[in-house]
């Protein structure tokens, strides 16, 4: 449905996507990368906001620059925050049903539809300029799909959604992944990609890095030590017993004398004995994180490592 | 929509009390300097600010982008929007030739030549403030300085620029007679009528025409075949 050729996009002096090649068909695909790795550009590419300098951008096999053929098949729901504020939110999608050609009733018809799917058809009488993050959210991704498009693009869909709405978003992109549609999600967090997809693309500083099944970079993250900073009230105590653990490579306790920063080979089965030690023996642990849970850190593994 | 209401009914105020300034205006002097003054001079005012909601604004707020992802060529989502605005810069117009002919109970001999002179003009003005607006980032600055710079100063000049004056084409369109001693030099120069040649009607007419639909064809290929990205995006 998509392919992207060779295809890199200049800004001036500075590069948005650089050379990437790949093709996107049905499901769901998230675009993994930090701020800045190109995300942006390359969903303007696709939806026809821009032109690549170098390369070529195809969407069922045609160019998608002015290009009402591609539109019609393809929803964009852009990252920016900006609506007519003085709109409803029913006021507003009907609006863009109409603009992707619908007759008065028909727009408005599809528009309550997809308001409903959203999660959005008690407020929906309420001007724009009074609703929340969350629903604003919501009030994009109904005027992205309310012309029904084959092809739906989210950029950051879920900056701003609350737990329950992080749920609802995701059981609505489930829904339309179950139809058939071809969904593209951005986003920079890695955890809320596990949520949507196993299928990425990861791009940095706007090349692509890696392509295809999440779990290949999870197993690529977990053939190196795990970084787990546990913070103590007792470290030495604490340090003591876990490295006793099968599994523990090193313990280092900070110059606070409050942190031990570990490094584990097999993190889950470390996590589960840690819970265990921690209800079981009472182990004195105040909180413990991951540093290697992001996106950096996958970064420097697949760059470095 | 409002504020204009208000001008339209300034226009009836300024038409009704005339008499006052001048005792030996007629209804149609009257009418005619109110045209001249008011309704013509305000119009590129109003066709700068609408013509900058056409897509300028679009750019500003962001929203283009919802609107370039629709299934319309992007020339005709242009030229619809242009239509739309023309249209709305002549109702308003309208409404304030209807007040100033309702304050001075006459002029209605030169109304369907100033409906056709305010017409082309707001499809020339809008045209042109359109195309100045994709060009150009803060055109309303632009526009307003076209609207009353160039506008006030190049129709009264004596050497025959006028021809590169929409105001004078719409004033050799409408044909008004001399508005009397009523008007008086500063107001002819502020009605831009200082400077008087003998444009024809027919010329003028074709004239606007032909700019108009140079500025809206200009207008629809920039729009076409360039990207309209945040600026940071493409700085």
């Amino acid at each position: 449905m998509i392919q992207i050729t060779n295809a890199s996009r200049w800004y001036g002096q500075i590069i948005g996507v650089n050379d990437v090649t790949c093709e996107i068909g049905p499901g769901i695909t998230a675009l993994l990368g930090m701020n800045g790795a190109g995300k942006s550009t390359l969903m303007r590419l696709i939806t026809g906001q821009m032109h690549p300098t170098t390369g070529s951008v195809k969407v069922f096999g045609e160019e998608p620059f002015d290009n009402p053929n591609v539109f019609r098949k393809l929803g964009y729901c852009p990252e920016i925050d900006n609506f007519y504020e003085y709109m409803n939110g029913l006021e507003f999608v009907t609006y863009m049903a109409e603009m992707a050609g619908y007759g008065r009733a028909e727009a408005k018809k599809r528009a309550m539809e997809k308001i409903e799917m959203v999660g959005m058809a008690d407020r929906v009488k309420k001007p724009i300029k009074g609703y929340s993050k969350g629903m604003r959210q919501r009030i994009k991704l109904a005027q992205a799909m309310v012309h029904d498009p084959e092809i739906i693009l989210l950029d950051e869909p879920l900056n701003g959604l609350d737990p329950v709405g992080r749920h609802e978003f995701l059981s609505v992109l489930g829904h339309l992944s179950e139809l058939g549609k071809t969904i593209i999600v951005s986003s920079h967090i890695l955890y809320e990609v596990e949520q949507m997809t196993r299928s990425i693309l990861l791009l940095h500083r706007g090349r692509l890095l890696a392509t295809g099944d999440l779990r290949v970079i999870r197993d690529l993250i977990d053939k190196y030590p795990h970084k787990v900073r546990i913070e103590t009230p007792k470290p030495r105590e604490v340090a003591g017993k876990l490295t006793q653990l099968t599994g523990v490579v090193s313990a280092k306790i900070d110059d606070r004398n409050e942190v031990i920063n570990l490094e584990v080979n097999n993190p889950n089965e470390f996590y589960e004995i840690l819970s265990r030690l921690v209800l079981e023996d009472g182990l004195p642990i105040l909180s413990f994180t991951s540093p290697d849970n992001n996106l950096e850190s996958v970064f420097q593994y697949l760059v470095e490592g | 929509m409002l504020p204009w209401l208000m001008l339209a009914f300034v226009a009836f105020l300024f038409a009704m009390f005339w008499g006052r300034f001048a005792s030996d205006a007629t209804p149609a002097d009257k009418y005619v300097n109110v045209i001249n003054l008011l309704i013509f001079r305000l119009l590129p005012l109003s066709a700068a600010i609408y013509s900058t909601m056409i897509v300028a604004q679009e750019i500003e707020q962001k929203t283009i982008v919802y609107l370039l992802t629709r299934p319309i060529p992007r020339w005709q989502l242009i030229i619809g929007r242009w239509a739309a605005t023309a249209t709305t810069v002549v109702i308003i117009s309208v409404i304030g030739m209807i007040a100033a002919q309702m304050g001075s109970r006459g002029g209605s001999a030169f109304f369907a030549r100033d409906l056709l002179a305010v017409a082309l003009g707001a499809a020339a003005y809008t045209s042109l403030f359109m195309f100045i607006t994709l060009l150009f980032n803060r055109a309303l600055i632009i526009c307003v300085l076209f609207a009353f710079g160039w506008e006030s100063s190049v129709p009264n000049l004596p050497t025959g620029l006028q021809g590169l004056s929409i105001l004078s084409h719409m004033q050799a369109i409408a044909k008004h007679p001399d508005g009397g001693e009523s008007g008086g030099q500063v107001l002819d120069l502020i009605a831009g009528l200082l400077g008087k040649t003998d444009m024809n009607p027919l010329t003028s007419g074709f004239g606007l025409v032909v700019f108009s639909v140079v500025m809206v064809g200009l207008s629809a290929y920039w729009f076409s075949t360039h990207e309209f990205i945040p600026r940071e995006d493409s700085e």
